[in-house]
């Protein structure tokens, strides 16, 4: 997967954003070591310092928790996921009500359309 | 530290000369060989060309050795490799004394090369080996039979050799880091530099000598009976070239310390 | 001593020419910090004087709590813009000196790095690309354990798979204790390496905070901010 970065925001936030969607995805599955700092950082391309911010995020999140030995892992609170993963659909809900009333539409009509478009 | 700075200059050293001083000795041997050729016509032939090849030889080395001695602190402190050197955790002194000490070695290798190359003609050409045999003997007869006098005289020569050719070297580097001041032609002013510092040291030696003179006289009288006249004159201008030498090394240390300006 | 770099009223003067006016910078440890610049700020000249190549005009210069000497050089490694070695030198003799004179060189790092590159320790300098020649300097650098990393336009004149293949090196390989202080003008592509940014402008440091304060504060990227700072005015025509 790509990391995505724009350099006008902070990157961290950017990077929370994303190791946030890949725990709701199941990329990283609840219980599971997530990858060392180093790795991470190298992997987005971005400076160890910053990676550690974004985790440190994640902590205050509860979406991660710190192990003396065992590194970072995924919470398996099941609750804790769940709700992120509400709070991460209501930002796609909300981007898309937003898109089309740029285009016209409020939103009955943007929900209609969808329903329209499953079918 | 110095030793291991040492380790590279000296790798550079032999790579110069690899090719020189055997090329040198072989040469030598070759030429005195072929003196020993019997139409005498072809001997003169050869004979010539081998002189002049022989002469260009040593010719060579001799530039060659100049040219190390110049080029190796200039390229290899002020130009792009001066980037290395002075990043290296080193003091400037430590550079300075390993450019010095291989520069000599080239100089003295050199040397004895010239000198090993006249023996080697010198036994090529008496084909006769009794007689080279004859004279190695005569020599070492009478070196034997020097007295403890010309032995010490003969050390002070060799180390007043010594240290007049560090001097000579140091005050070749003190001009060129002189030179690396100068806002623009640093070349032309290490040339000046040095024109300027050649005399001054020989006004400043002849001014020595002649205080020598003076105290040689005041001194007549002391060592009368006493071995160690000459001797004590020799050590004299030891300590002269010492002093010079110091004087040029602080010098360039200070240049190259606090002046240091890489471009 | 949490500070890294102290320069306290740095000026260096060549001549007339002012190349570092009054320049006040505390680097703390454990940072990767970029010295963002046009040509001709002075980036250079400030590396090179934290280095020991160059002495200040006036003013002075700490590392790790002691002025620029032999203990300082021996806890910085420098990567210049420029090759510097003997032309006889092969690859293997390079890696050599580095083990010979720092104490906290990782050979067995940088040969795995040369190997990655393709060069092996017979190989002479002087038949190497350029490129080819860049890369190997940077991994006797980085393979050192230093305490500071001073990289002078690592860089410009690559192309951008070889500027990948460098930050991703720098990343990878630098001290994490140490701070990397790495000059450049190509900012863009280095910014989400940063910790912080100096900007240097004609010789004085007219900004000098956390990217992450830039890009909270002004809501722009560093680059963009750099294009900000030293905007030029277009030419217009006119008397000579």
């Amino acid at each position: 997967m790509d990391w995505k970065l724009d350099d006008g925001r902070p990157i961290w936030v950017q990077l929370a954003e994303n190791l946030t969607r890949r725990i709701v995805s199941g990329q990283y599955p609840p219980g599971s070591r997530l990858p060392a700092v180093r790795e991470l950082a190298q992997e987005a391309g971005v400076n160890p310092n910053t990676m550690q911010r974004a985790l440190a995020q994640l902590e205050t999140d509860g979406l991660a928790a710190s192990n003396r030995t065992a590194g970072r892992t995924v919470t398996e609170d099941a609750a804790v996921l769940e709700n992120t993963r509400r709070h991460l659909a209501r930002q796609n809900i909300a981007f898309y009500l937003n898109s089309m009333a740029q285009l016209g539409y409020d939103a009955d009509q943007a929900a209609a359309l969808l329903k329209e478009v499953r079918e | 530290m110095t030793l291991k700075l040492l380790k590279y200059d000296f790798r550079s050293l032999f790579k110069r000369f690899a090719l020189l001083w055997p090329a040198a000795l072989v040469l030598a041997l070759l030429l005195g060989l072929s003196f020993n050729l019997e139409p005498l016509r072809v001997r003169g032939m050869l004979y010539f060309t081998m002189v002049l090849l022989f002469g260009g030889v040593m010719a060579a080395m001799g530039v060659a050795a100049a040219i190390f001695i110049v080029r190796r602190f200039n390229d290899g402190l002020l130009k792009d490799e001066g980037y290395l050197m002075f990043t290296l955790p080193v003091t400037g002194a430590q550079l300075i004394c390993s450019k010095l000490l291989s520069a000599m070695t080239a100089v003295l290798i050199s040397g004895l090369v010239g000198l090993g190359s006249f023996i080697l003609l010198g036994a090529a050409f008496t084909f006769y080996l009794e007689d080279f045999f004859r004279m190695a003997q005569w020599l070492l007869e009478k070196l034997a039979r020097l007295d403890a006098e010309t032995w010490l005289l003969a050390a002070e020569g060799l180390l007043l050799g010594l240290v007049a050719l560090a001097a000579q070297i140091l005050l070749i580097y003190m001009c060129i880091a002189i030179g690396h001041l100068a806002p623009s032609h640093p070349g032309l002013a290490a040339v000046g530099a040095w024109l300027v510092f050649s005399a001054a040291e020989r006004h400043v030696l002849s001014g020595v000598d002649s205080l020598l003179d003076r105290m040689g006289l005041a001194l007549a009288g002391l060592f009368n009976g006493l071995p160690g006249e000459p001797a004590v004159t020799l050590a004299l201008t030891i300590c002269a070239q010492l002093a010079l030498s110091t004087v040029y090394f602080a010098v360039t240390n200070y240049i190259l310390t606090h002046r240091l300006n890489l471009e | 001593m949490n500070e890294i770099i102290l320069c306290h009223g740095l000026t260096k003067t060549f001549g007339a020419v002012r190349a570092l006016d009054n320049v006040e910078l505390t680097l703390p440890r454990g940072r990767i910090v970029g010295l963002l610049g046009p040509n001709g700020s002075g980036k250079t000249t400030l590396i090179k004087l934290l280095c020991g190549l160059l002495q200040p005009t006036s003013g002075t210069v700490e590392i790790d709590g002691c002025a620029v000497g032999v203990h300082t050089k021996s806890v910085t490694s420098y990567l210049p813009d420029r090759m510097y070695f003997a032309d006889w030198m092969r690859a293997g003799d390079l890696v050599d000196l580095f083990a010979d004179f720092y104490r906290d060189f990782d050979r067995t790092k940088c040969t795995g790095m040369c190997a990655a590159l393709g060069i092996h320790a017979r190989d002479r300098i002087k038949t190497m690309s350029k490129g080819t020649k860049e890369k190997l300097q940077l991994a006797l650098v980085m393979s050192r354990r230093a305490q500071l990393y001073l990289l002078d336009e690592p860089i410009a004149g690559v192309d951008p798979a070889a500027r990948d293949f460098i930050l991703n090196t720098i990343l990878t390989n630098y001290n994490e204790d140490g701070t990397v202080l790495l000059s450049t003008h190509l900012i863009s592509d280095i910014e989400r390496v940063l910790d912080e940014a100096v900007f240097l402008k004609a010789g004085r440091v007219v900004r000098h905070e956390s990217v992450d304060s830039i890009r909270e504060t002004e809501g722009k990227s560093v680059d963009a901010l750099f294009r900000e700072i030293f905007r030029t005015q277009p030419m217009e025509g006119g008397a000579w």
